[in-house]
């Protein structure tokens, strides 16, 4: 579970969260919508630690990942994995090599008790891009020869390699086809509902919301203007909810809509 | 503004400082002794700047030595001296400054943009959670590999350019190339030696610190990668200059 209590943080005179308080229970999907710069990243980033707020305590599966040393903040960091706004894939390494990093760190053998074997890995890594729609021809390939929609798909591949019980997903179907986003979002439902996988996913997809969440949380004005399951926010009277569902919903068919 | 921007300078040296402290702690840590991205740095660092040291620092070897011999002759009305001017000249600034200053602008600049780009791309960010120590990864590996390539640097600097000042004292002032070595003896010591290390070590553990600080500070897109790489080679050139002062004036004191 990942508890939010009272959580502030500002960049020099611009306060993004203000005291904001949540939680997402285990095998929940949360959703986190809003404008642009309404601090949705960074309250990713909070969970696990990259960034530390300025007053309030947030918790990982009862661990206040706050007071936590880069050190400390290992254990919880191999229960989480991360899918950033950027497909973040290191540029050095090929795509083998980026998928299979996760897998042989210290981190990850501390916690799996031991290392794996090379052909465990390649097993790990080919089944990870089998779920992400990737065949074992790109493997040799280097970031920069692969499209961006793939690399996010590799991205997505890395991050759930080392098997996290935490999903955190910065817009994880932007810059993506139809037919993958739709396999992206299936993957996270299936994830959370099969092996009660948390997810956290930052999005402005209200469709995709509609289509997966357990909850939603939209934030406005440095604090939180709604949170609730799906039909809790289709009912809400925000304005700004409000033109999130019109924008959604034109494009979406009637039968849809209707839903 | 002014005090903005004083803020960000003070803000900016504390982390460089900082960060000298983190990566000097590792050098005690053996988990920290990543042999294979050393080994790669040593590649791109040194071997990947010996060409245009090798030039820029041949030219100015052919350059002090006409400019120093012209002034002897004309003053001094002698040329005898060449030998022991330059050799000095060159082992105690020219082999070590013009490569430093060279690894400033080819190195630190690299190092600085690369390490932006993965700050920017939240490469650094996903290497963390990973469970992997970026300064593990990204700054010691090049810390060491600069020390190494910028002592070596030194070393292959001063042949170069002592090699040019012999061309030049031998062509031009009509010395005999027995009779330059044997006259350079005389003036050049191991504690010279010493000196061009010192210095050549001190530059190499330098300007990867600075440039990994201006990379993690790095923010926004490709102009803040830009910013970030023109204030490290400005904030590197000046650490240069400066510490090249310090340490001439020290060992000028001890020796």
């Amino acid at each position: 579970m990942i508890r939010f209590e009272n959580v502030t943080k500002s960049f020099g005179p611009k306060t993004i969260l203000k005291n904001v308080s949540f939680e997402v229970s285990t095998g929940e999907i949360l959703f986190i919508l809003g404008k642009s710069g309404m601090g949705k990243s960074v309250t990713l980033k909070h969970i696990v630690g990259v960034m530390k707020p300025d007053s309030g305590k947030i918790y990982v599966d009862g661990k206040d990942v706050t007071s936590m040393s880069d050190l400390q903040l290992e254990s919880v960091r191999s229960t989480c994995g991360m899918v950033f706004q950027h497909p973040a894939l290191l540029d050095s390494l090929n795509v083998y090599q980026n998928v299979s990093f996760g897998l042989r760190t210290p981190q990850f053998n501390h916690a799996m008790k031991r290392t794996l074997n090379e052909e465990e890995i390649k097993t790990r890594v080919l089944e990870k891009l089998s779920l992400v729609n990737l065949g074992p021809e790109i493997l040799e390939r280097m970031p920069p020869e692969i499209s961006y929609g793939m690399q996010k798909r590799v991205s997505l591949a890395r991050t759930l390699a080392p098997g996290p019980s935490y999903l955190l997903f910065d817009e994880p179907t932007t810059g993506l086809d139809p037919i993958t986003t739709n396999a992206v979002n299936d993957l996270i439902f299936e994830l959370s509902r099969k092996l009660k996988v948390t997810s956290v996913v930052v999005s402005h997809d209200m469709a995709c919301a509609l289509k997966i969440a357990d909850r939603i949380l939209v934030l406005d004005q440095a604090g939180i203007l709604a949170i609730g399951t799906v039909s809790e926010i289709k009912r809400s009277s925000e304005a700004l909810i409000q033109d999130f569902l019109s924008e959604t919903l034109a494009l979406l068919p009637p039968e849809e809509r209707a839903k | 503004m002014i005090s903005h921007w004083l803020d960000e300078q003070i803000q900016t040296q504390k982390e460089i400082f900082s960060l000298f402290g983190s990566v000097g702690l590792r050098v005690f840590r053996k988990e920290a002794w990543r042999f294979h991205e050393i080994i790669e740095g040593i590649v791109k660092i040194g071997i990947g700047s010996i060409p245009m040291i090798a030039i820029s620092t041949s030219f100015a070897g052919l350059v002090i030595t006409n400019e120093i011999a012209w002034h002897m002759d004309h003053v001094l009305h002698t040329v005898e001296m060449i030998p022991g001017f330059t050799a000095q000249a060159i082992l105690r600034e020219l082999g070590i400054a013009i490569p430093a200053l060279i690894f400033v602008g080819k190195v630190g600049a690299s190092v600085t943009a690369e390490v932006g780009t993965m700050k920017v791309t939240e490469q650094i960010d996903a290497l963390k959670l990973l469970g992997i120590d970026p300064i593990d990864y990204l700054v010691f590996p090049n810390f060491i590999a600069s020390i190494i390539s910028s002592a070596c640097m030194v070393l292959i600097a001063s042949a170069v350019t002592l090699t040019c000042a012999i061309f030049v004292a031998v062509n031009r002032y009509h010395f005999g190339i027995g009779e330059y070595l044997n006259a350079l003896k005389n003036f050049v010591g191991m504690k010279d030696f010493f000196c061009a290390l010192t210095k050549g070590v001190v530059f190499g553990a330098v300007i990867p610190v600075i440039s990994c600080a201006y990379g993690f500070r790095c923010k926004g897109g490709a102009e803040g990668v830009g910013t970030a790489t023109t204030n490290s080679v400005v904030t590197s050139t000046i650490a240069v200059i400066t510490l090249d002062f310090i340490l001439t004036y020290a060992f000028t004191s001890i020796f």
